[in-house]
Protein backbone atom coordinates (compact mmCIF):
# COMPACT_ATOMS: atom_id res chain seq x y z
CA UNK A 1 0.00 0.00 0.00
CA UNK A 2 2.77 2.41 0.95
CA UNK A 3 4.72 2.22 -2.36
CA UNK A 4 1.40 2.66 -4.20
CA UNK A 5 0.52 5.88 -2.35
CA UNK A 6 4.15 7.05 -2.46
CA UNK A 7 4.24 6.64 -6.25
CA UNK A 8 0.98 8.58 -6.63
CA UNK A 9 2.36 11.44 -4.55
CA UNK A 10 5.67 11.40 -6.44
CA UNK A 11 3.94 11.65 -9.81
CA UNK A 12 1.62 14.38 -8.56
CA UNK A 13 4.55 16.39 -7.18
CA UNK A 14 6.51 15.85 -10.44
CA UNK A 15 3.61 17.27 -12.45
CA UNK A 16 3.04 20.15 -10.04
CA UNK A 17 6.74 21.07 -9.99
CA UNK A 18 6.84 20.95 -13.77
CA UNK A 19 3.75 23.19 -13.85
CA UNK A 20 5.35 25.64 -11.39
CA UNK A 21 8.57 25.74 -13.40
CA UNK A 22 6.74 26.58 -16.61
CA UNK A 23 3.17 27.58 -15.70
CA UNK A 24 1.96 28.17 -19.27
CA UNK A 25 -1.14 25.98 -19.01
CA UNK A 26 -2.03 27.23 -15.51
CA UNK A 27 -1.63 30.92 -16.36
CA UNK A 28 -3.46 30.58 -19.68
CA UNK A 29 -6.40 28.89 -17.93
CA UNK A 30 -6.46 31.56 -15.20
CA UNK A 31 -6.44 34.35 -17.81
CA UNK A 32 -9.21 32.55 -19.74
CA UNK A 33 -11.32 32.28 -16.58
CA UNK A 34 -10.82 35.96 -15.77
CA UNK A 35 -11.80 36.91 -19.32
CA UNK A 36 -14.97 34.84 -18.95
CA UNK A 37 -15.73 36.51 -15.59
CA UNK A 38 -15.36 39.95 -17.19
CA UNK A 39 -17.38 38.88 -20.23
CA UNK A 40 -20.27 37.62 -18.12
CA UNK A 41 -19.95 40.80 -16.01
CA UNK A 42 -20.45 42.96 -19.11
CA UNK A 43 -23.33 40.76 -20.19
CA UNK A 44 -24.88 41.36 -16.79
CA UNK A 45 -24.83 45.09 -17.45
CA UNK A 46 -26.94 44.51 -20.57
CA UNK A 47 -29.23 41.87 -19.06
CA UNK A 48 -28.91 41.56 -15.24
CA UNK A 49 -29.19 38.00 -13.96
CA UNK A 50 -30.66 36.77 -10.72
CA UNK A 51 -27.78 35.99 -8.37
CA UNK A 52 -29.09 32.94 -6.49
CA UNK A 53 -30.41 31.01 -9.47
CA UNK A 54 -28.07 32.05 -12.26
CA UNK A 55 -24.76 32.74 -10.55
CA UNK A 56 -23.86 29.03 -10.11
CA UNK A 57 -24.74 28.29 -13.74
CA UNK A 58 -22.30 30.90 -15.08
CA UNK A 59 -19.61 29.88 -12.57
CA UNK A 60 -19.90 26.24 -13.65
CA UNK A 61 -19.78 27.12 -17.34
CA UNK A 62 -16.44 28.80 -16.65
CA UNK A 63 -15.11 25.97 -14.46
CA UNK A 64 -16.19 23.34 -16.99
CA UNK A 65 -14.19 25.06 -19.72
CA UNK A 66 -11.32 25.57 -17.30
CA UNK A 67 -11.28 21.83 -16.62
CA UNK A 68 -11.12 21.15 -20.36
CA UNK A 69 -8.11 23.45 -20.78
CA UNK A 70 -6.56 22.41 -17.47
CA UNK A 71 -6.62 18.68 -18.13
CA UNK A 72 -5.93 18.76 -21.89
CA UNK A 73 -2.15 18.82 -21.37
CA UNK A 74 -2.07 16.01 -18.77
CA UNK A 75 0.00 13.65 -20.91
CA UNK A 76 1.61 16.24 -23.22
CA UNK A 77 4.99 16.14 -21.41
CA UNK A 78 5.18 12.33 -21.53
CA UNK A 79 4.32 12.30 -25.24
CA UNK A 80 6.74 15.15 -26.02
CA UNK A 81 9.66 13.54 -24.14
CA UNK A 82 8.64 9.97 -24.98
CA UNK A 83 8.87 9.15 -21.29
CA UNK A 84 5.72 7.14 -20.68
CA UNK A 85 7.56 3.79 -20.87
CA UNK A 86 10.04 4.95 -18.23
CA UNK A 87 7.18 6.13 -16.05
CA UNK A 88 5.40 2.77 -16.44
CA UNK A 89 8.56 0.94 -15.37
CA UNK A 90 8.98 3.18 -12.34
CA UNK A 91 5.59 2.61 -10.70
CA UNK A 92 4.28 -0.50 -8.90
CA UNK A 93 0.92 -0.27 -10.70
CA UNK A 94 -0.17 1.53 -13.85
CA UNK A 95 -3.05 3.20 -12.04
CA UNK A 96 -0.50 5.16 -9.94
CA UNK A 97 0.25 7.27 -13.03
CA UNK A 98 -3.38 8.16 -13.65
CA UNK A 99 -4.08 8.78 -9.97
CA UNK A 100 -0.97 10.92 -9.56
CA UNK A 101 -1.91 13.01 -12.56
CA UNK A 102 -5.49 13.19 -11.33
CA UNK A 103 -4.24 14.54 -7.99
CA UNK A 104 -2.06 17.15 -9.71
CA UNK A 105 -4.97 18.20 -11.94
CA UNK A 106 -7.26 18.50 -8.91
CA UNK A 107 -4.75 20.74 -7.13
CA UNK A 108 -4.33 22.95 -10.21
CA UNK A 109 -8.09 23.22 -10.83
CA UNK A 110 -8.76 23.92 -7.15
CA UNK A 111 -6.23 26.78 -7.33
CA UNK A 112 -7.93 28.08 -10.48
CA UNK A 113 -11.38 27.94 -8.85
CA UNK A 114 -10.01 29.67 -5.71
CA UNK A 115 -9.03 32.63 -7.91
CA UNK A 116 -12.02 32.59 -10.25
CA UNK A 117 -15.01 32.08 -7.94
CA UNK A 118 -14.26 34.91 -5.44
CA UNK A 119 -13.59 37.28 -8.37
CA UNK A 120 -16.91 36.26 -9.92
CA UNK A 121 -18.67 37.24 -6.67
CA UNK A 122 -16.92 40.62 -6.75
CA UNK A 123 -17.36 41.47 -10.42
CA UNK A 124 -20.94 40.19 -10.71
CA UNK A 125 -21.91 41.92 -7.48
CA UNK A 126 -23.45 38.70 -6.14
CA UNK A 127 -24.37 38.22 -2.48
CA UNK A 128 -22.21 35.73 -0.58
CA UNK A 129 -23.44 32.12 -0.24
CA UNK A 130 -25.88 31.61 2.63
CA UNK A 131 -24.42 28.15 3.30
CA UNK A 132 -20.73 28.59 2.62
CA UNK A 133 -19.80 24.98 3.48
CA UNK A 134 -22.32 23.59 0.94
CA UNK A 135 -21.12 25.99 -1.76
CA UNK A 136 -17.45 25.14 -1.08
CA UNK A 137 -18.24 21.41 -1.08
CA UNK A 138 -20.07 21.78 -4.41
CA UNK A 139 -17.06 23.54 -5.96
CA UNK A 140 -14.62 20.94 -4.68
CA UNK A 141 -16.74 17.91 -5.66
CA UNK A 142 -17.19 19.37 -9.13
CA UNK A 143 -13.51 20.19 -9.54
CA UNK A 144 -12.46 16.71 -8.30
CA UNK A 145 -14.92 14.94 -10.63
CA UNK A 146 -14.01 17.02 -13.66
CA UNK A 147 -10.28 16.49 -12.98
CA UNK A 148 -10.91 12.77 -12.73
CA UNK A 149 -12.88 12.53 -15.94
CA UNK A 150 -10.53 14.95 -17.71
CA UNK A 151 -7.44 12.93 -16.74
CA UNK A 152 -8.94 9.72 -18.13
CA UNK A 153 -10.24 11.25 -21.35
CA UNK A 154 -7.21 13.46 -22.00
CA UNK A 155 -5.17 10.28 -22.23
CA UNK A 156 -7.68 8.87 -24.73
CA UNK A 157 -7.61 12.14 -26.71
CA UNK A 158 -3.81 12.30 -26.62
CA UNK A 159 -3.45 8.74 -27.95
CA UNK A 160 -6.15 9.44 -30.54
CA UNK A 161 -3.96 12.06 -32.18
CA UNK A 162 -4.08 14.95 -29.75
CA UNK A 163 -6.52 17.10 -31.71
CA UNK A 164 -7.63 19.95 -29.43
CA UNK A 165 -11.30 19.47 -30.26
CA UNK A 166 -11.38 15.81 -29.21
CA UNK A 167 -11.31 16.28 -25.44
CA UNK A 168 -14.42 18.53 -25.31
CA UNK A 169 -16.29 16.16 -27.64
CA UNK A 170 -15.43 13.19 -25.41
CA UNK A 171 -15.82 14.94 -22.09
CA UNK A 172 -18.85 17.22 -22.29
CA UNK A 173 -21.54 14.53 -22.70
CA UNK A 174 -20.03 12.42 -19.92
CA UNK A 175 -19.65 15.32 -17.50
CA UNK A 176 -23.31 16.32 -17.72
CA UNK A 177 -24.66 14.43 -14.65
CA UNK A 178 -21.88 15.80 -12.46
CA UNK A 179 -22.38 19.35 -13.76
CA UNK A 180 -26.14 19.18 -13.10
CA UNK A 181 -25.48 17.86 -9.58
CA UNK A 182 -22.91 20.50 -8.63
CA UNK A 183 -24.94 23.35 -10.15
CA UNK A 184 -27.94 22.30 -8.04
CA UNK A 185 -25.69 21.86 -5.00
CA UNK A 186 -24.25 25.35 -5.57
CA UNK A 187 -27.83 26.68 -5.83
CA UNK A 188 -28.50 25.15 -2.41
CA UNK A 189 -25.31 26.77 -1.10
CA UNK A 190 -26.42 30.15 -2.43
CA UNK A 191 -29.61 29.83 -0.42
CA UNK A 192 -32.10 28.36 -2.87
CA UNK A 193 -34.77 26.17 -1.34
CA UNK A 194 -35.08 22.58 -2.48
CA UNK A 195 -33.57 19.17 -1.93
CA UNK A 196 -29.88 19.06 -1.15
CA UNK A 197 -29.30 15.34 -0.55
CA UNK A 198 -30.04 13.87 -4.02
CA UNK A 199 -27.56 16.27 -5.61
CA UNK A 200 -24.92 15.59 -2.98
CA UNK A 201 -25.30 11.85 -3.51
CA UNK A 202 -25.29 12.21 -7.28
CA UNK A 203 -22.11 14.32 -7.19
CA UNK A 204 -20.46 11.76 -4.89
CA UNK A 205 -21.55 8.85 -7.13
CA UNK A 206 -20.18 10.64 -10.22
CA UNK A 207 -16.86 11.36 -8.47
CA UNK A 208 -16.55 7.75 -7.30
CA UNK A 209 -17.50 6.41 -10.72
CA UNK A 210 -14.93 8.55 -12.53
CA UNK A 211 -12.28 7.60 -9.97
CA UNK A 212 -13.15 3.89 -10.36
CA UNK A 213 -12.89 4.19 -14.15
CA UNK A 214 -9.38 5.63 -13.73
CA UNK A 215 -8.44 2.75 -11.46
CA UNK A 216 -10.02 -0.02 -13.54
CA UNK A 217 -9.07 1.17 -17.01
CA UNK A 218 -5.52 2.42 -16.27
CA UNK A 219 -3.94 -0.90 -17.27
CA UNK A 220 -5.49 -0.95 -20.75
CA UNK A 221 -5.33 2.82 -21.23
CA UNK A 222 -1.60 3.23 -20.70
CA UNK A 223 -0.28 0.42 -22.86
CA UNK A 224 3.00 0.98 -24.64
CA UNK B 1 -34.50 -19.77 -52.53
CA UNK B 2 -30.74 -19.33 -51.95
CA UNK B 3 -29.71 -19.22 -48.28
CA UNK B 4 -28.23 -15.70 -48.63
CA UNK B 5 -31.56 -14.32 -49.84
CA UNK B 6 -33.66 -15.94 -47.10
CA UNK B 7 -32.46 -13.61 -44.34
CA UNK B 8 -33.13 -10.25 -46.06
CA UNK B 9 -36.44 -11.59 -47.39
CA UNK B 10 -37.46 -12.64 -43.89
CA UNK B 11 -36.52 -9.24 -42.41
CA UNK B 12 -38.38 -7.46 -45.24
CA UNK B 13 -41.47 -9.61 -44.58
CA UNK B 14 -41.41 -8.77 -40.85
CA UNK B 15 -40.99 -5.06 -41.60
CA UNK B 16 -43.83 -5.05 -44.18
CA UNK B 17 -46.12 -6.92 -41.76
CA UNK B 18 -45.32 -4.32 -39.12
CA UNK B 19 -46.15 -1.44 -41.51
CA UNK B 20 -49.39 -3.22 -42.40
CA UNK B 21 -50.30 -3.55 -38.72
CA UNK B 22 -49.53 0.13 -38.09
CA UNK B 23 -51.75 1.40 -40.92
CA UNK B 24 -54.50 -1.22 -41.14
CA UNK B 25 -54.79 -2.89 -37.73
CA UNK B 26 -53.91 -0.34 -35.03
CA UNK B 27 -56.75 2.16 -34.52
CA UNK B 28 -56.28 5.86 -35.16
CA UNK B 29 -55.73 7.61 -31.83
CA UNK B 30 -58.75 9.78 -30.93
CA UNK B 31 -57.06 13.06 -29.94
CA UNK B 32 -53.73 12.93 -31.79
CA UNK B 33 -55.00 11.43 -35.04
CA UNK B 34 -52.77 9.92 -37.72
CA UNK B 35 -49.57 11.53 -36.43
CA UNK B 36 -49.65 9.12 -33.48
CA UNK B 37 -48.62 6.34 -35.92
CA UNK B 38 -45.05 7.73 -35.65
CA UNK B 39 -45.09 6.40 -32.08
CA UNK B 40 -44.63 2.77 -33.20
CA UNK B 41 -41.36 3.38 -35.04
CA UNK B 42 -40.25 6.06 -32.58
CA UNK B 43 -40.41 3.73 -29.57
CA UNK B 44 -38.93 0.77 -31.48
CA UNK B 45 -36.00 2.94 -32.63
CA UNK B 46 -35.44 4.17 -29.07
CA UNK B 47 -35.34 0.57 -27.86
CA UNK B 48 -32.75 -0.34 -30.51
CA UNK B 49 -30.72 2.79 -29.71
CA UNK B 50 -30.46 1.67 -26.09
CA UNK B 51 -29.93 -2.03 -26.88
CA UNK B 52 -27.14 -1.14 -29.33
CA UNK B 53 -25.38 0.75 -26.52
CA UNK B 54 -25.57 -2.37 -24.32
CA UNK B 55 -24.00 -4.38 -27.17
CA UNK B 56 -21.21 -1.77 -27.50
CA UNK B 57 -20.56 -2.04 -23.75
CA UNK B 58 -20.47 -5.86 -23.66
CA UNK B 59 -18.31 -6.11 -26.79
CA UNK B 60 -15.94 -3.42 -25.46
CA UNK B 61 -15.35 -5.42 -22.28
CA UNK B 62 -14.97 -8.62 -24.32
CA UNK B 63 -12.42 -6.92 -26.57
CA UNK B 64 -10.32 -5.64 -23.67
CA UNK B 65 -10.32 -9.11 -22.10
CA UNK B 66 -9.79 -11.29 -25.19
CA UNK B 67 -8.27 -8.83 -27.71
CA UNK B 68 -10.08 -10.49 -30.60
CA UNK B 69 -10.98 -8.17 -33.51
CA UNK B 70 -14.49 -9.62 -33.86
CA UNK B 71 -15.55 -7.89 -30.63
CA UNK B 72 -14.29 -4.57 -31.95
CA UNK B 73 -16.11 -5.07 -35.26
CA UNK B 74 -19.35 -5.86 -33.42
CA UNK B 75 -18.98 -2.88 -31.05
CA UNK B 76 -18.24 -0.55 -33.95
CA UNK B 77 -21.10 -1.85 -36.09
CA UNK B 78 -23.48 -1.64 -33.14
CA UNK B 79 -22.42 1.95 -32.41
CA UNK B 80 -23.04 2.92 -36.04
CA UNK B 81 -26.50 1.34 -35.98
CA UNK B 82 -27.20 2.82 -32.55
CA UNK B 83 -26.39 6.27 -33.92
CA UNK B 84 -28.68 5.65 -36.89
CA UNK B 85 -31.62 4.52 -34.76
CA UNK B 86 -31.07 7.25 -32.15
CA UNK B 87 -31.08 9.78 -35.02
CA UNK B 88 -34.44 8.32 -36.12
CA UNK B 89 -35.71 8.83 -32.54
CA UNK B 90 -34.50 12.44 -32.54
CA UNK B 91 -36.12 13.14 -35.92
CA UNK B 92 -39.43 11.36 -35.34
CA UNK B 93 -39.75 12.79 -31.81
CA UNK B 94 -40.05 16.45 -32.86
CA UNK B 95 -42.26 15.45 -35.84
CA UNK B 96 -44.66 13.85 -33.35
CA UNK B 97 -44.20 16.51 -30.67
CA UNK B 98 -44.99 19.53 -32.84
CA UNK B 99 -48.69 18.79 -33.50
CA UNK B 100 -49.23 17.15 -30.07
CA UNK B 101 -47.26 19.36 -27.65
CA UNK B 102 -47.15 22.42 -29.92
CA UNK B 103 -43.35 22.51 -29.73
CA UNK B 104 -40.54 20.88 -31.71
CA UNK B 105 -38.42 20.26 -28.65
CA UNK B 106 -38.78 20.21 -24.88
CA UNK B 107 -36.13 19.46 -22.24
CA UNK B 108 -37.98 16.39 -21.10
CA UNK B 109 -35.76 13.78 -19.35
CA UNK B 110 -36.19 11.18 -22.08
CA UNK B 111 -35.52 13.60 -24.95
CA UNK B 112 -32.50 15.10 -23.23
CA UNK B 113 -31.08 11.69 -22.29
CA UNK B 114 -31.52 10.51 -25.87
CA UNK B 115 -29.75 13.59 -27.19
CA UNK B 116 -26.85 13.10 -24.77
CA UNK B 117 -26.68 9.43 -25.78
CA UNK B 118 -26.49 10.51 -29.42
CA UNK B 119 -23.54 12.80 -28.56
CA UNK B 120 -21.80 9.87 -26.83
CA UNK B 121 -22.30 7.69 -29.90
CA UNK B 122 -21.00 10.53 -32.09
CA UNK B 123 -17.89 10.84 -29.90
CA UNK B 124 -17.38 7.06 -30.06
CA UNK B 125 -17.59 7.03 -33.87
CA UNK B 126 -15.35 10.10 -34.08
CA UNK B 127 -12.77 8.26 -31.99
CA UNK B 128 -13.02 5.24 -34.30
CA UNK B 129 -12.48 7.46 -37.34
CA UNK B 130 -9.57 9.65 -36.13
CA UNK B 131 -7.25 6.84 -35.07
CA UNK B 132 -5.73 4.99 -38.00
CA UNK B 133 -3.77 2.27 -36.19
CA UNK B 134 -6.03 -0.78 -35.70
CA UNK B 135 -5.11 -2.06 -32.23
CA UNK B 136 -4.92 1.41 -30.62
CA UNK B 137 -8.18 2.43 -32.25
CA UNK B 138 -10.01 -0.64 -30.96
CA UNK B 139 -8.55 -0.28 -27.46
CA UNK B 140 -9.36 3.44 -27.11
CA UNK B 141 -12.84 2.94 -28.54
CA UNK B 142 -13.48 0.09 -26.09
CA UNK B 143 -12.39 2.29 -23.16
CA UNK B 144 -14.67 5.12 -24.29
CA UNK B 145 -17.52 2.68 -24.94
CA UNK B 146 -17.33 1.43 -21.34
CA UNK B 147 -16.98 4.92 -19.81
CA UNK B 148 -19.91 6.23 -21.87
CA UNK B 149 -22.22 3.32 -21.08
CA UNK B 150 -21.74 3.39 -17.30
CA UNK B 151 -22.57 7.09 -17.48
CA UNK B 152 -25.93 6.57 -19.24
CA UNK B 153 -27.99 5.74 -16.09
CA UNK B 154 -26.49 8.77 -14.34
CA UNK B 155 -27.42 10.99 -17.28
CA UNK B 156 -30.99 9.72 -17.24
CA UNK B 157 -31.51 9.99 -13.48
CA UNK B 158 -29.79 13.35 -13.13
CA UNK B 159 -32.01 14.86 -15.81
CA UNK B 160 -35.13 13.21 -14.39
CA UNK B 161 -34.46 14.52 -10.86
CA UNK B 162 -33.52 17.90 -12.25
CA UNK B 163 -36.71 18.23 -14.23
CA UNK B 164 -38.93 16.73 -11.57
CA UNK B 165 -37.70 19.30 -9.06
CA UNK B 166 -38.66 22.09 -11.47
CA UNK B 167 -42.13 22.84 -12.84
CA UNK B 168 -42.85 20.62 -15.85
CA UNK B 169 -45.10 22.43 -18.31
CA UNK B 170 -45.59 19.57 -20.74
CA UNK B 171 -46.18 16.10 -19.38
CA UNK B 172 -45.62 12.90 -21.36
CA UNK B 173 -47.61 10.76 -18.97
CA UNK B 174 -50.97 9.23 -19.70
CA UNK B 175 -50.64 7.39 -23.01
CA UNK B 176 -53.21 4.65 -22.58
CA UNK B 177 -52.78 1.99 -25.25
CA UNK B 178 -55.50 -0.31 -26.52
CA UNK B 179 -54.80 -4.03 -27.06
CA UNK B 180 -54.38 -3.50 -30.83
CA UNK B 181 -51.93 -0.69 -30.18
CA UNK B 182 -49.94 -2.81 -27.75
CA UNK B 183 -49.72 -5.65 -30.27
CA UNK B 184 -48.63 -3.28 -33.02
CA UNK B 185 -45.99 -1.77 -30.74
CA UNK B 186 -44.71 -5.25 -29.86
CA UNK B 187 -44.52 -6.11 -33.57
CA UNK B 188 -42.57 -2.87 -34.21
CA UNK B 189 -40.07 -3.74 -31.53
CA UNK B 190 -39.66 -7.26 -32.95
CA UNK B 191 -39.36 -5.96 -36.53
CA UNK B 192 -36.77 -3.34 -35.58
CA UNK B 193 -34.81 -5.87 -33.54
CA UNK B 194 -34.72 -8.20 -36.58
CA UNK B 195 -33.63 -5.30 -38.79
CA UNK B 196 -30.91 -4.32 -36.30
CA UNK B 197 -29.64 -7.90 -36.01
CA UNK B 198 -29.53 -8.30 -39.79
CA UNK B 199 -27.78 -4.95 -40.38
CA UNK B 200 -25.34 -5.74 -37.56
CA UNK B 201 -24.51 -9.07 -39.18
CA UNK B 202 -23.91 -7.38 -42.56
CA UNK B 203 -21.81 -4.56 -41.13
CA UNK B 204 -19.62 -6.89 -39.04
CA UNK B 205 -18.98 -9.00 -42.13
CA UNK B 206 -18.13 -5.88 -44.11
CA UNK B 207 -15.67 -4.65 -41.46
CA UNK B 208 -14.01 -8.08 -41.38
CA UNK B 209 -13.64 -8.09 -45.18
CA UNK B 210 -12.26 -4.51 -45.08
CA UNK B 211 -9.64 -5.56 -42.55
CA UNK B 212 -8.68 -8.67 -44.51
CA UNK B 213 -8.41 -6.62 -47.72
CA UNK B 214 -6.15 -4.10 -45.99
CA UNK B 215 -3.92 -6.91 -44.69
CA UNK B 216 -3.76 -8.51 -48.13
CA UNK B 217 -2.94 -5.16 -49.71
CA UNK B 218 -0.13 -4.61 -47.23
CA UNK B 219 1.20 -8.11 -47.90
CA UNK B 220 1.21 -7.57 -51.68
CA UNK B 221 3.05 -4.25 -51.30
CA UNK B 222 5.62 -5.93 -49.03
CA UNK B 223 6.20 -8.75 -51.50
CA UNK B 224 6.54 -6.33 -54.44
CA UNK B 225 9.15 -4.21 -52.64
Amino acid sequence: MQPFVHSILLIASKDLRSELRRPVSFLSTIVFCLLMVFLFGWMQMLAPFEATSQFPVFVWVILLFASLFGTAQTFAAEVENDSLTALLLAVPETSCILLGKLLANTVVLTAISLVTVPLAFVFWDAPGPERMHVFALAIWLGVAGLSSLGTLLSSVAEQAGGLAVLLPVFMLPLSLPLVIAVVELSHAGMGATGGLQPWLYLALVCDLLFLSLNLLLAGVLLEV
Amino acid sequence: MPRTAALPMGVAAVMLTNIGLIFFYAPVERTMGLVQKIFYHHVASAWIGMAAFVVVFICSIAFLVQRQPRWDYTARASAELGTLFTTIVLVTGPLWARPVWNTWWTWDPRLTSTLIMWFMYAAYLLLQSVVSEGETRSRLAAIYGIAAFVNVPLVFFSIRWWRSLHPVVISTAGTGLTREMQLTLASSVIAFTCLYAYLLHLRVRMLRVEEQTALLEAQIIREET
